[in-house]
C-alpha cells in the first residue's frame, strides 16, 4: 500500500467498561461526574509492609455471569474483561442472542501490563517452596495473550491479534492502533481496549518508588503526594465508517486524531519540559485537523506524582499556549486509581461521555491548584462547549506517550 | 475452545529488510546464524529444585559488543535481555545506514520480557518483606523497559510499541510496521524480538513436559532485528505475507489451527521449517510432506520472537542463495500459529 491510499475515517460504535466506580459505561460514569472516589483499603492480597495500603478495585458481583464455571478458574484480568467487550460488543449490536460474536473474524487492539500476573505470582510462589509439579496452567496463562484468548473462547471468534505492554499508555497505543488498521485499509472492523487487575508485585513496586500517596490522590494539585493504583478494564469497538453506515450501526463518535513517542529522557520520568507529549499531542491535533483551540476537553494522564503532573502542565502550556485558560482539564485517577495498562481505555470512555453528554467530570482531592493550570482544571458545573472536541493522553513508564481524539458525530 | 477458522488473506504486504542482526547462543552477527557452527551450550537449574540443571543454550556475555553495552549508564541496571536487542539492532542499523537521520519507529517484541528481574524483585520482597523490595528493579521489571532502553540508546524518539505474545507476536509486529509506513508515519520500523533465559522460565518449560530426558528441546535466549521499509527496490529481500490469527488451546485445536493455516501458505516456492525439535515440530513435518524445504541449518532452540527473528534471517539468507521465495510457517506454543513469505 503506498501513502495515496484511502485513508478511511474511523467511528466508536460501542464502548465498554469495568471500573473501580462501577459495572458499565453509565454507572461507572454516573458516580464520576457526582464526584465519588474509590479508595479502599486492599484486600485482594497481602500488603503488609507497604507504605500504603489503599487502591481502588472493581467489586465483581458475587452473581455476575463472568465469575461463574469455568470463568472462575480465568485470571481476574479475564473477569473484568469480559463484562467489559460484552458491554461494548452489545452497544455496536455485534453479539447474537446467545451473546457470542455475531460475525467470524475480529480483530483485536488489546493494552495491559501486567496480564494475568496472579497466575505468575503463584506460579513464582509454588516454585519457590520446591512444588514442582500440577503448576503448568499458572505458567501458562499469566501472558496477556492468554486472556485474549480467553476473550475469544468466551465470545466465540477468532482472528489476529495484537497485544501492546507499553505501561501506563498501553490502552491508549491499543485503541489508536486499532484506528490506524482501519485507516490503513487492513479492517473495517477493529475490538480494542485494555484491562488490567491490581496484582501484587505491581502494588508493591509501586510502593516501593514510593510513588504511591498515604493520603487522597491529588492530581494538579501543589501538594499532591502520589498515585493511587486502580484496576478495570474498558472497551471499544472501532469500525470504518463505511462499516457502520451500511449496516445501520449508531454511531458515537468519530476517532479522529491518535499521536504517539517516545520521551527519552529517564525509565521512569518525563522530561521536565513536556516536549515529547506536546509533539503527540500536535500530531494527533494534526490527524484530526483540529487546533488546540477547539479541543473542549482534555481527560489527563494526571498520576499526582511530583514529576508527572509537572511536565504534563508544561506540555499543555506549549500545546494550548494562550487556549489553555479555555479549555477543560481534569484526571479521573483521583476517582478510578490508575489503572496502568487499562487507564488509557477507561479515560478515553470517559473522555467520550463528555464529548457525548456535555457534563465533565470534575478534578477531584484538587485543593491548591498548580497555578500554572489552575482556571484549567473542571469544577463541578462546568460543561463542554459546544462543538469542541475531546482528547485523552497519557504517559507510561519507558517514555511512551499517546494522545487520542475524539469528535462528535454529526 | 476459540474458533478456529481460516481467516481471509490480508492484503499484500511488501516490507524491504533494509538491516539483520542477532545475538544468538551461536555468535553475534546475523552471518553468524548462517555458519555451522553448535550454540553456546549451558545448564540452568529449576526454580523449585536447584539442584537438578537443565540443558539451555546461553548468550556468550563475555563478548566484546555486549561488555560494551553493559557499560552504557542507561544499561548499568538492566537485565541481558536490554544488552541483546540494543545490539542486535544496532546491527541492523549498521547494514541499513541508510536509514540514519530518518523517522525509525520501534516494535520491540517478546515472551516472557525481563523476566530476570521479576523473578529477583518478587523472591526478594517475598524473602525479604515488602518494606524492603527495590526501586531498583521494579522499573526494569515493566515489558517495556528494554524498548525504552533501546529507544534511548540509539534515539528512537517515534513510535515505539512492545508487543506480548508468543512466536506468533514476531508476525503481527510485522503487520505493526506495516501499518506505519503504510500511513507515512514511520520512514522505517525496527522489529526487535528478545528473550533471556532465568531458572523461573525454565521451571515452566520443564512443568509443560517439554525438558524431559532425551527431549531434543532447548530453552534458548538472545535477539534478532530486522530493519524495514516500504519496498523501493529488488535488491534486498522482501517481506511478502504476514498472517496471524490461527488460535489453539489443545492438542487438536493445534492440528485444525495447523491445516488451516497450511491451507493458506502458497504451493510455490520452498518451505523454511521452524519448528525442529519444538513441541509442534510434527505436526510442521507432517503438513510439509515432500515440498521443498530450504537450508538446513543448526539447532539454536526455543526463544520465542528472537528464535522466530533468527529463522526470518535464515530464510532470507535461503532466499538470497536460491532466489526462490521462501514460506516460513509460525508455530507459536502459546497462543497461534502464524506465517510469513519472503521473497526477492
Amino acid at each position: 500500500m503506498n501513502q495515496s491510499s484511502v485513508k478511511k475515517r474511523v467511528v466508536v460504535t460501542g464502548m465498554g467498561m469495568v471500573s473501580p466506580l462501577g459495572m458499565g459505561v453509565q454507572e461507572s460514569w454516573d458516580a464520576l461526574v457526582k464526584g465519588h472516589d474509590a479508595q479502599a483499603p486492599v484486600d485482594r492480597f497481602d500488603i503488609t509492609g507497604c507504605r500504603c495500603q489503599t487502591a481502588a478495585s472493581v467489586r465483581l458481583p458475587e452473581n455476575s455471569r463472568n465469575i461463574e464455571g469455568k470463568i472462575k478458574h480465568w485470571p481476574r484480568a479475564t473477569q473484568l474483561a469480559i463484562p467489559a467487550v460484552e458491554e461494548a460488543l452489545n452497544q455496536a449490536r455485534w453479539l447474537d442472542t446467545s451473546g457470542h460474536f455475531a460475525g467470524g473474524k475480529l480483530r483485536m487492539s488489546l493494552g495491559t501490563t501486567g496480564g494475568g500476573m496472579e497466575f505468575g505470582e503463584e506460579f513464582l510462589r509454588k516454585a519457590l517452596v520446591g512444588k514442582r509439579f500440577g503448576q503448568l496452567a499458572l505458567a501458562a496463562r499469566y501472558q496477556p495473550q492468554q486472556q485474549a484468548l480467553d476473550l475469544q473462547e468466551y465470545f466465540g471468534f477468532s482472528g489476529p491479534v495484537m497485544t501492546v505492554a507499553n505501561a501506563c499508555s498501553s490502552g491508549a497505543n491499543a485503541i489508536g492502533h486499532g484506528a490506524d488498521l482501519i485507516r490503513a485499509g487492513e479492517e473495517e472492523l477493529v475490538l480494542v481496549g485494555g484491562f488490567e487487575s491490581l496484582s501484587e508485585l505491581i502494588y508493591v513496586g509501586f510502593d516501593c518508588l514510593q510513588a504511591l500517596s498515604t493520603e487522597k490522590c491529588r492530581p494538579f494539585d501543589l501538594n499532591r503526594s502520589g498515585l493511587m493504583l486502580g484496576e478495570g478494564a474498558g472497551f471499544l469497538v472501532l469500525e470504518s465508517a463505511d462499516s457502520a453506515e451500511r449496516r445501520g450501526a449508531k454511531i458515537l463518535a468519530y476517532l479522529t486524531g491518535y499521536g504517539h513517542g517516545t520521551d527519552l529522557h529517564h525509565l521512569t520520568q518525563p522530561s521536565p519540559d513536556g516536549e515529547t507529549l506536546a509533539k503527540v499531542m500536535r500530531a494527533a491535533a494534526n490527524q484530526a485537523m483540529v487546533t488546540s483551540g477547539q479541543i473542549g476537553y482534555v481527560n489527563a494522564h494526571g498520576t499526582a506524582t511530583l514529576m508527572n503532573d509537572a511536565a504534563e502542565v508544561a506540555s499543555y502550556q506549549d500545546f494550548f499556549g494562550t487556549d489553555l485558560p479555555e479549555t477543560k482539564i481534569s484526571s479521573t485517577k483521583a476517582a478510578i486509581g490508575h489503572a496502568l495498562g487499562a487507564a488509557g481505555a477507561l479515560e478515553a470512555i470517559f473522555a467520550l461521555q463528555a464529548l457525548r453528554t456535555g457534563k465533565l467530570p470534575p478534578q477531584l482531592n484538587n485543593q491548591s491548584p498548580l497555578p500554572e493550570i489552575a482556571s484549567s482544571l473542571t469544577g463541578t458545573r462546568d460543561v463542554l462547549r459546544t462543538n469542541a472536541h475531546v482528547m485523552s493522553v497519557n504517559l507510561g513508564f519507558g517514555g511512551s506517550n499517546a494522545a487520542l481524539i475524539f469528535s462528535a458525530h454529526e | 475452545m476459540p474458533p478456529s477458522f481460516s481467516p481471509p488473506m490480508n492484503k499484500e504486504i511488501a516490507l524491504q529488510i533494509c538491516g539483520r542482526g542477532a545475538v544468538s547462543p551461536l555468535g553475534l552477527g546475523a552471518e553468524s546464524l548462517h555458519m555451522a557452527g553448535i550454540a553456546k551450550q549451558g545448564e540452568m537449574p529449576l526454580l523449585s529444585q536447584p539442584e537438578r540443571k537443565v540443558p539451555v543454550f546461553r548468550v556468550d556475555l563475555k563478548q566484546d559488543a555486549l561488555q560494551r553495552w553493559q557499560k552504557e549508564p542507561r544499561l548499568r541496571r538492566a537485565s541481558p535481555l536490554a544488552l541483546f536487542m540494543a545490539e542486535a539492532a544496532r546491527q541492523a542499523l549498521e547494514e541499513g545506514a541508510e536509514a540514519k537521520g530518518s523517522r525509525i519507529g520501534l516494535v520491540a517484541v517478546f515472551g516472557t520480557g525481563s523476566i530476570v528481574f521479576s523473578r529477583k524483585f518478587f523472591s526478594d520482597f517475598s524473602r525479604l518483606g515488602r518494606h524492603l523490595a527495590s526501586p531498583a528493579l521494579f522499573p526494569e521489571t515493566v515489558y517495556n523497559s528494554p524498548a525504552s532502553h533501546l529507544a534511548a540508546l540509539l534515539g528512537f524518539n517515534g513510535m515505539a510499541y512492545s508487543l506480548v505474545g508468543d512466536e506468533s507476536a514476531w508476525v503481527e509486529a510485522l503487520r505493526v510496521a506495516n501499518v506505519w509506513l503504510s500511513l507515512d508515519q514511520a520512514d522505517y520500523v525496527m522489529v526487535v524480538g528478545g528473550e533471556e533465559l532465568d531458572p523461573i522460565a525454565v521451571e515452566a518449560y520443564a512443568q509443560s513436559g517439554w525438558l524431559k530426558r532425551g527431549s531434543a528441546f532447548r530453552p534458548s535466549e538472545g535477539a534478532s532485528a530486522l530493519l524495514l521499509a516500504s519496498e523501493k527496490n529488488r535488491v534486498k529481500p522482501v517481506i511478502f505475507a504476514a498472517e496471524t490469527g490461527w488460535p489453539y488451546r489443545s492438542v487438536l485445536g493445534a492440528q485444525r489451527a495447523a491445516d488451516l493455516m497450511w491451507s493458506q501458505i502458497p504451493k510455490y516456492g520452498m518451505v523454511y521449517p521452524s519448528a525442529a525439535a519444538n513441541p509442534l515440530g510434527s505436526l510442521e513435518a507432517g503438513r510439509i510432506g515432500n515440498r521443498g524445504i530450504s537450508h538446513s541449518f543448526s539447532y539454536l532452540g526455543e526463544a520465542f520472537a528472537a528464535s522466530t527473528g533468527w529463522h526470518a534471517i535464515r530464510a532470507c539468507g535461503s532466499l538470497e542463495t536460491g532466489g526462490i521465495p521462501v514460506m516460513m510457517p509460525v508455530w507459536g506454543l502459546n497462543q497461534q500459529l502464524a506465517w510469513t513469505g519472503f521473497r526477492l
